[in-house]
């Protein structure tokens, strides 16, 4: 009975409930939206920064970890990278040689770490060559190319064609030095890196540094993330005597990011959630107040207080519930939609971005699990509004607000 | 127009009740979108300022060379003349950094490796970033001191410990050779992994002797008094030097390319201030069409009676202006005592993220930001949804049948 009375009094005043329910709609919506954003943002920052800089993971011998020098190899590379291409959780990978070292041309000298790769498995794993701006990737055409981030070859004015010597110590601790050519210059979304490190073809580097293959590092990018930990303890238990890191390890600020990520997300949530409690206080104490002659009169028949209270919550629940309906799917279709298209940021002011290897385009997500916490979240909130208006709708006197003009 | 203005006046009064659940409506708005936007900008402000005191200052005096080709031969001179121009402005300036630094080989017996030896006056840079603090063993560099400071990354490559000694190797001012024999007096752990494996620090004096640069700088960095002033001083300083030889630069520049990655975040959070923007509209909307629904009758009774109902869009102008206008300084007023609670207690972080950010040197807090501008930014924003929101009475008031909405 009182339900029936509650659903019917929604629908004798539909554009004020309707307000109400686009209110809701609105807060879940946009409850939903943004978390669906902050969660796009972090994992096109997490994908590229796993794929530009990390790889999911890496493996070393323990003594170049804490020495970085050359002299500290992977001996059993052949065997380790075979088995390696053989797994089927690995995507793709890629074997480095790693030397410390300076890197000099006419006008500037300065710290450098040369990465010896080979041009098509590191095309693979961290698709470097898409990053080259200007010249061309490391093809092997010419003699020792070299390949040098955007800003060291501004720093040191080197063009492409330029020479730069690059001095280093060998294996045998004597210091060498030898002169590259600049085929490319390639810029990734962490400029500092860049700065850092330098990339040339990997005989060419063995050449200079031993004389045979020396690897330092391999990098691994696996096919879901999930499978990350269990390839990397497969191949610690294979290879006890090298150190197998995931991204986790490697760079605990991925990590952090994403924890911080999600401590802003609480706090945005937060405040939608107390946008939307106190438009709906406002409305619902407004519709009381409106409705304070139709209440006097309710009361003056004879329905007494807690019912009057049941039925305003009642009421309130109707169109939370009605609107947190109509919210989460306008949500649901519009992450959809956007999930595939993506929300470009350049529009907002986020351009410049290609400069970086970043892609300006955001594709929102979620995780149903949020999903569910933002709706009940959200009707809890709307619920515990309408609390307040109802108990001031019974302290109405009946005499006085049915005289009410 | 008096009169009208009177009538809205009065009319806000007349029903006390419902104009403070409208005032209270933009009042929340207002205080909830200053909050908002105060919180994220407390991060960027943060950020800045850590990279500001870390790295590069908020002005650095250069060669005018320098920034295009930072090599050491590309230093300037730190004249008496560039003294006695910086002594002019002694009121503005906190204090002054000067740096000289350049890539060398450090050597040890069966270790080599390229890394960036930087002289600097260990009192000042200790104010600037508190250097002394990251000392981990040994020593704290003195001014004149001939020994070294070795970040903790590099010397555990280079397997040096305080007392050892190294050769450093590189290249000099205007191509002559440095070179040297120094002893590690302490070692500094930097936190940040890039710094850490690289850097070597000298006394000013023993720097600018290891590279032949006497009285020579890369960098001359000036920490303001008031850093909201950075540019006007730069500009005054920028006046006062010779353009032919000095350039003065601000962090804007300086951190340039920081800065426009943190555009990226940036327009993440005006996506979301867009949307709080709609959200808040709507509880304002919400409170405008029931206020509406309930006012009908009076209205009608007004128009019946013979009010234009152009005069009748003026008065609700009126209440609108006034509710807004009120809502929004209340909105303001409101925000300016959480804000300042937020900024002395900022929202703690704890776990696996907060031992990160210590280990970067920073608080493991989220910071807010106080800077007037949010509030003045935001209540104008909500002014605007607010009155742009009230247009509904105005055409409400034009299309109201007068017989239909008395009964």
């Amino acid at each position: 009975m009182l339900i029936k009375l509650a659903w019917r009094n929604i629908w004798r005043n539909p554009r004020r409930s309707l307000v109400m329910i686009f209110a809701v709609m609105i807060g879940l919506w946009a409850g939903v939206f943004v978390a669906s954003i902050t969660t796009g943002l972090m994992e096109q920052r997490f994908r590229t920064s796993i794929q530009q800089q990390f790889s999911h993971i890496q493996i070393h011998n323990p003594d170049y970890l804490k020495e970085n020098n050359v002299v500290h190899r992977i001996d059993e590379w052949e065997s380790l990278g075979k088995e390696i291409s053989e797994n089927e959780n690995v995507k793709a990978f890629t074997m480095r040689t790693l030397v410390s070292g300076m890197i000099a041309s006419s006008n500037l000298t300065t710290g450098i770490k040369i990465n010896g790769i080979d041009p098509e498995m590191e095309a693979q794993t961290t698709g470097l060559n898409e990053n080259v701006i200007e010249g061309s990737y490391l093809a092997g055409e010419e003699k020792s190319p070299i390949l040098i981030g955007r800003k060291l070859a501004d720093k040191m004015k080197v063009r492409i064609g330029s020479r730069v010597v690059v001095t280093f110590q060998d294996t045998s601790g004597e210091l060498t030095s030898s002169l590259f050519r600049v085929c490319g210059i390639y810029q990734t979304s962490n400029t500092l890196n860049d700065e850092l490190n330098a990339y040339v073809l990997q005989q060419d580097l063995n050449e200079i540094v031993a004389g045979d293959m020396i690897i330092n590092q391999l990098a691994l990018i696996c096919h879901d993330l999930d499978s990350v930990n269990k390839v990397a303890l497969h191949f610690q238990s294979r290879y006890s005597h090298l150190t197998v890191r995931t991204w986790k390890e490697i760079s605990p600020e991925l990590s952090y990011m994403q924890e911080m990520t999600g401590v802003m997300m609480t706090v945005i949530l937060l405040v939608i959630l107390l946008a939307l409690a106190f438009g709906l206080l406002n409305t619902i104490l407004m519709s009381v107040y409106e409705r304070i002659r139709e209440l006097g009169m309710l009361m003056a028949i004879g329905m007494n207080k807690r019912r009057i209270f049941g039925m305003i919550l009642m009421e309130t629940l109707f169109i939370t519930l009605t609107g947190g309906l109509g919210g989460m799917l306008f949500g649901i279709v519009t992450i959809r939609l956007f999930h595939f298209t993506g929300i470009d940021f350049a529009t907002v002011g986020g351009d410049s971005l290609n400069d970086f290897g970043f892609d300006s385009v955001v594709y929102p997500s979620l995780d149903p699990s949020f999903f569910f916490t933002v709706t009940l979240l959200t009707i809890f909130t709307a619920l515990i509004t309408s609390i307040y208006p109802a108990i001031r709708a019974l302290r109405l006197n009946p005499s006085e607000a049915i005289r009410k003009d | 127009m008096k009169m009208l203005f009177t009538l809205a006046w009065r009319n806000l009064w007349r029903n006390r009740k419902r104009t403070l659940i409208t005032i209270s409506s933009v009042l929340f708005a207002v205080l909830l979108a200053i909050v908002f936007i105060s919180f994220e900008n407390g991060s960027y402000e943060r950020m800045i300022d850590s990279m500001v005191k870390l790295s590069t200052g908020y002005i650095q005096v250069q060669d005018v060379l320098y920034e295009e080709e930072p090599s050491i031969d590309n230093s300037l001179l730190y004249s008496e003349e560039l003294k006695e121009t910086l002594a002019g402005f002694s009121d503005q300036i906190s204090y002054i950094v000067p740096r000289i630094q350049n890539f060398a080989l450090a050597a040890t017996e069966s270790q080599t490796r390229g890394s960036l030896v930087v002289g600097i006056d260990p009192m000042s840079e200790t104010k600037m970033n508190d250097l002394d603090r990251k000392l981990i063993s040994g020593e704290f560099l003195q001014a004149g001191d001939d020994g070294v400071l070795l970040a903790k990354g590099l010397a555990e490559i280079l397997k040096m410990h305080p007392g050892d000694t190294m050769i450093l190797l590189g290249q000099g001012f205007q191509g002559t050779t440095a070179a040297g024999r120094f002893a590690v007096k302490g070692i500094v752990d930097l936190k940040i992994p890039e710094m850490n494996n690289n850097t070597i620090y000298m006394s000013l004096s023993g720097a600018q002797w290891f590279y032949g640069a006497d009285n020579r700088l890369t960098s001359l960095i000036i920490m303001p008094v008031n850093p909201d002033k950075t540019h006007q001083l730069a500009a005054a300083i920028a006046k006062k030097t010779d353009p032919e030889w000095y350039k003065v630069i601000t962090w804007e520049n300086l951190l340039a390319d920081l800065l426009k990655l943190m555009k990226f975040d940036q327009a993440g959070t005006k996506i979301m201030v867009m949307i709080l923007y709609i959200v808040i509209a709507f509880g304002l909307f919400g409170t405008i069409i029931t206020m509406m629904i309930e006012r009908q009758r009076e209205f009608a009774m007004l128009i019946s009676i013979g009010l234009k109902r152009s005069q009748l869009a003026v008065i609700s102008f009126f209440e609108t202006l006034m509710i807004s206008l009120i809502g929004v300084i209340a909105g303001m007023i409101a925000s300016i005592p959480l804000v300042i609670w937020f900024r002395l207690h900022p929202i703690q972080l704890t776990g696996e993220m907060a031992q990160a950010m210590i280990d970067y040197g920073f608080e493991p807090v989220m910071p807010f930001s106080a800077d007037p501008q949010v509030f003045v930014s935001q209540a104008q924003i909500v002014l605007v949804i607010s009155l742009i929101t009230f247009i509904y009475p105005a055409y409400k008031i034009f299309r109201l049948n007068i017989t239909e909405a008395k009964q």
